[in-house]
């Protein structure tokens, strides 16, 4: 069951917080494939803390039209696991993600302040592959954040 | 799929993707069919029928769907259709049309909201 030691405003905050990244995100993939459609949303159930994501559809694909990057925030006995990740929304394929060892927190904004580097992390180190997926490609240094030359697409 | 297929009430089951909204409202192209082995929600009793490995599914604990609304058919395979119902407990094509036709719109259908809240866990990964 979901754990209940922190409330649905403190979820909802920072859902704010990572939909504000993730637009960042849509804006920079929109600059470079504009037929892209973005759809944001989340997911929070008496099980699900809280699901934040974007997904873009590929126009034209045989396979793999909804592409999902996200990051669910998971409840695991006394710890919490983020799984932070881009993948296929309806078939389950990963293409990108994160390690999601289980930690502990002491409190909201320990666990606010590891999945917002998370979040920074995914759209960093997912962004070449996101942009390889919609076939596009772009400049290393953009408005979601500077890109590490070793992730940086490749001429 | 061939052979019977009844109504379970009960158990698990698995559906590939993410626990996002769209990805647990049937395709209007796809999942609306008078075919029960078509129609709905398609999920598996078994991970590895689901996906293939590697990748992730949301596990569905069926009893917390609604069953006066929800119907689930599982054939001899494992393979359960979750589809709406009408008061005969049959498949309700007006009713799966209409679930159908939500699919990725800002606001999520009922049978959606009931289906994301019978998860019971994310994100499971077959591994082997």
């Amino acid at each position: 069951m979901k754990d209940n030691r922190f409330s649905t405003p403190e979820w909802e905050a920072l859902h704010v917080e990572i939909q504000d990244r993730l637009q960042g995100l849509a804006h920079d993939l929109g600059s470079m494939a504009p037929s892209v459609r973005p759809r944001f949303g989340k997911t929070m159930t008496d099980v699900i803390a809280l699901f934040s994501y974007v997904s873009f559809q590929r126009p034209r694909v045989d396979e793999g039209e909804y592409i999902i990057v996200g990051v669910d925030v998971i409840p695991q006995g006394t710890q919490w696991r983020i799984d932070a990740d881009i993948g296929d929304e309806e078939d389950g394929t990963i293409y990108f993600e994160l390690p999601n060892e289980p930690f502990s927190v002491s409190s909201f904004a320990e666990l606010r302040e590891r999945v917002l580097r998370a979040t920074d992390e995914l759209i960093s180190g997912g962004r070449p592959v996101l942009l390889r997926l919609f076939g596009a490609t772009m400049p290393p240094a953009t408005r979601s954040g500077a890109v590490t030359p070793e992730l940086a697409p490749r001429n | 799929m061939a052979g019977a297929i009844i109504r379970v009430h009960d158990g698990f089951a698995y559906r590939s993707g993410s626990p996002s909204d769209l990805a647990m409202t049937p395709r209007p192209d796809q999942d609306v069919s008078s075919d029960l082995s078509d129609a709905g929600l398609s999920t598996w009793r078994a991970l590895e029928a689901a996906v293939n490995v590697g990748k992730r599914a949301q596990k569905i604990d069926l009893t917390k769907l609604d069953a006066s609304v929800l119907g689930c058919f599982e054939d001899e395979a494992g393979h359960v259709s979750i589809v709406p119902i009408d008061e005969a407990g049959n498949l309700d094509m007006m009713k799966l049309t209409e679930w159908a036709a939500t699919r990725g719109t800002a606001a999520p259908h009922p049978l959606t909201t009931m289906v994301v809240n019978a998860i019971v866990e994310q994100n499971v990964r077959r591994l082997t």
